[in-house]
């Protein structure tokens, strides 16, 4: 423990030494983490109003003529108890009369002769729940046409809860590849740093070397640095983007309201959000360090 | 104790060095290798130490095979096998203490222990007024006592010194040739000293000299037969 506390002295002496070119690899590590960062805070940001909107999504099931009510009851309560159902309105001939001649208003005389059997029985499903809940009931709703006897049609009345999820899907997607880059330009940066600092320790390392000393003594600090370099970059991008969401938020809402974004409260990162941030900065810095003691002879 | 046999060293375009030489240093004693300038004594320190590689014949520490040693066993042998280079092999920026304790810290020492052994170096070899400072404008005497404390700090089995008194005038060859024996014949250490120097040669007492002369190794003081008794150890 007492080693491992050297070394942590000597990796952080290490910043002392180079501050320069220390704060350079931490400052891209940063504004490599925020790019990265941002694209999953928007990602968040719409999955929250996403989840939001979600709560009023409906699916409309057309029943056969002549559904008898006790089929109707039946296909209702088969329904209610798939997950994320809120409700079933059932929909009679007469009632989707009523609304359409509420509907065209000056034009109702156009259905006045319409015979009230012309209209379909229906049944308005309302979905509630955050979006996969929302999409896997429609999905099953879907299936339902032409295996459940007595429904003929099914329609989704609101299709923006899909494209609001193609939307995020894209921009996890591209949050995904950004981090992707974004890893290998800081694991680079970071493994350059190391490389002109084993250069420039070089005399101390053979000294260090010659009078004993184990491979582990020797690269431990250079790991530890990296491992910094990755870790206190991670940390100031999570301040900055912190920041960065503590300022655009309430203007967002002041923009849009709160009910579009779904929620008053600041949407930022989990706890296990950050901390898999922060765990991958650090091995990044670590994989970075290893991967410059490796292409370097002691 | 450390044995040599038939040792060869081959370098491109030169004689061999040491055409089968044979010697013994027995445990805690002073052996001094003596020769003239580059004749092979520091080459002779780096080969029994394992950084210098040999084409023929063995070198044993106790039992061990120098050449043979695996890295972990090489490492744990570079640490009881201290060496005081013509060249101090100090860290410039750190300070007399830091260089000191550095040893001590590769063997895992922390704390009261190291702290101790630290300031008993400083004080034996008195350097208590550049403790604290960088060993890198240290004057060339003070860096060769730095070094000879930093390799004295781990109560090495084997002291290899190589020219200890070079560079030095003779009154602080004088002082250092007190502290070289003051410690390792305290604490049972092997010392083995290449020097050309015939000051120091005068204020030592030894148990055997060895003179490297056209590249082979030949007996001063020592009226055994080293390859006998090479053999007697090895048999």
């Amino acid at each position: 423990m007492r080693t491992l506390f050297y070394h942590v002295k000597r990796a952080l002496g290490e910043f002392r030494l180079k501050p320069g070119s220390h704060l350079f690899a931490v400052g891209t590590v940063a504004l490599a983490f925020v790019l990265a960062g941002s694209v999953f805070l928007v990602s968040r940001v719409l999955r929250y109003a996403s989840d939001t909107w979600g709560s009023g999504a409906m699916v409309a099931l057309y029943l056969e003529q002549g559904t008898t009510p006790d089929r109707v009851e039946t296909i209702k309560s088969r329904i209610m108890e798939l997950e994320g159902v809120h409700s079933i309105k059932v929909i009679t001939p007469d009632i989707a009369r009523k609304r359409l001649v509420s509907n065209l208003q000056r034009d109702a005389g156009l259905v006045s002769g319409v015979e009230p059997t012309f209209f379909p029985h229906s049944l308005e499903v309302v979905i509630r729940g955050d979006r996969e809940t929302v999409e896997r009931t429609r999905r099953t709703l879907g299936k339902l046409n032409g295996i459940v006897s007595g429904v003929t049609d099914i329609r989704g009345v609101h299709t923006w809860n899909r494209k609001i999820g193609y939307i995020i899907d894209i921009m996890l997607l591209i949050g995904m590849i950004l981090l992707a880059i974004v890893l290998f330009a800081s694991g680079y940066v970071i493994m350059s740093t190391t490389r002109l600092s084993i250069e420039s320790r070089m005399e101390e390392l053979r000294v260090i070397k010659f009078l004993g000393a184990s491979p582990s003594f020797i690269q431990t600090p250079l790991l530890l640095t990296g491992m910094f370099q990755g870790l206190l970059g991670a940390l100031f991008a999570l301040g900055a983007l912190y920041g960065l969401a503590h300022f655009t938020f309430p203007l967002i809402t002041a923009l849009v309201g709160n009910a579009l974004v779904g929620t008053d409260t600041l949407v930022f990162f989990t706890p296990t959000q950050l901390a898999t941030g922060l765990t991958i900065a650090t091995v990044t810095g670590l994989i970075s360090g290893k991967l410059a003691i490796a292409t370097i002879k002691v | 104790m450390i044995t040599i046999q038939n040792l060869s060293k081959i370098f491109p375009k030169r004689d061999p060095l040491f055409n089968g030489a044979s010697l013994v240093i027995p445990s805690h004693s002073v052996t001094v290798i003596t020769g003239p300038s580059g004749s092979g004594k520091t080459t002779l320190l780096r080969m029994i130490r394992g950084d210098e590689p040999y084409e023929g014949g063995r070198i044993l520490i106790d039992r061990h095979e120098v050449a043979r040693l695996n890295r972990r066993s090489s490492m744990m042998l570079k640490r009881d096998m201290a060496m005081v280079c013509q060249e101090n092999n100090l860290l410039p920026e750190r300070s007399v203490l830091e260089n000191i304790a550095l040893p001590l810290r590769i063997k895992g020492l922390h704390g009261t222990l190291l702290r101790t052994r630290v300031e008993k170096m400083v004080e034996l070899f008195r350097l208590e007024d550049v403790a604290f400072t960088a060993c890198g404008v240290l004057s060339g005497g003070e860096k060769r006592k730095v070094s000879l404390a930093r390799a004295l700090s781990v109560s090495p089995g084997i002291l290899l010194a190589d020219e200890p008194s070079g560079g030095l005038d003779p009154l602080q060859t004088i002082e250092l040739v007190t502290l070289l024996f003051a410690l390792p014949l305290e604490e049972g250490t092997t010392l083995v000293i290449a020097t050309h120097n015939q000051t120091l040669l005068e204020g030592l007492g030894v148990h055997g000299t060895w003179r490297i002369r056209e590249g082979k190794l030949w007996a001063d003081e020592a009226p055994h037969d080293a390859m006998v008794e090479a053999e007697r150890f090895l048999s």
